[in-house]
């Protein structure tokens, strides 16, 4: 995957994060899964992407980080389940974390677009993908935990 | 009388955020959660403004501006997405929406650009 892509996405995360809960993820690690990849997280939330690139991507985080999130689009209304509110919170993230990244792309030369977001919740979850492409993992840590990125994408950009 | 607020949004998280904040503020707030909902609502509650976000079930955000403005050409929309590209604030803007705010939202930015075309 073109390093410029990869890139746009993982500062659009560091953006998204700063801005909504003053929080700063930094990187942590990044991984390579040829052929899927088993996510042992709580929450993935599961975006698409289409246009000049075409694939996914996924922020998987814990059900903990998730009510911070809530909490803090709230402006700091207590959220202390996760239900409805929650989930949402987590939809919007990975929208505002698209937003960001295609607006990004669209300044080097890929007009994008993002699908609705999709919410997978459970533990050791394995996600497939058809047609089989490269996964990337890029591991974040920050003051509410650890957090992942996961992109994957069918062909290779123009 | 306090003025009256159109909140549309899919996202229920949205909804609550910007009602929380326009409440506090002595607005009184309506909820729409697609843009069908919204012209619907528009029509029923006649608001002084609208907060509006893009991508929606039912009818998007922009196709939800043009069908109000037919209702009332005076309607002030402000729209909110996450879609911030060039190609959706030109659209936004050509379809009459009055602002375009970009998700996150900041609190202080939504109420200084409401207050903007509320006086």
């Amino acid at each position: 995957m073109d390093s410029r892509v990869a890139n746009q996405f993982i500062m659009a995360a560091i953006e998204v994060f700063s801005k909504v809960g003053n929080v700063s993820l930094k990187k942590t690690g990044l991984e390579y899964f040829p052929n899927g990849h088993k996510i042992n997280t709580g929450i993935a939330t599961i975006l698409g992407v289409t246009g000049d690139l075409k694939g996914q991507f996924i922020i998987t985080l814990d059900e903990s980080i998730s009510l911070k999130i809530a909490s803090a689009i709230l402006m700091g209304v207590p959220v202390t389940t996760y239900d409805e509110v929650a989930e949402s919170a987590v939809c919007e993230i990975g929208n505002m974390i698209g937003g960001e990244a295609t607006t990004l792309l669209q300044k080097e030369g890929f007009v994008c677009d993002i699908t609705v977001p999709s919410i997978v919740k459970g533990k050791e979850v394995n996600i497939a993908f058809y047609p089989i492409a490269p996964l990337f993992v890029i591991h974040f840590s920050c003051e509410w935990g650890p957090i992942d990125l996961i992109l994957r994408f069918d062909n290779k950009p123009k | 009388m306090s003025k009256k607020i159109l909140v549309v949004d899919d996202a229920t998280i949205m909804r609550l955020m910007l009602k929380h904040l326009f409440e506090n503020n002595e607005f009184t707030v309506f909820e729409a959660v697609n843009g069908k909902d919204a012209v619907d609502k528009y029509a029923e509650h006649k608001p002084d403004l609208v907060t509006m976000d893009i991508t929606m079930p039912d009818m998007d955000g922009i196709t939800a501006v043009k069908e109000i403005l037919k209702i009332d050409p005076q309607a002030k929309i402000i729209m909110c997405s996450a879609m911030g590209q060039v190609d959706k604030v030109k659209a936004a803007v050509m379809a009459g929406a009055k602002s375009f705010l970009v998700k996150p939202l900041q609190p202080e930015r939504v109420l200084a650009t409401v207050k903007q075309f509320l006086g």
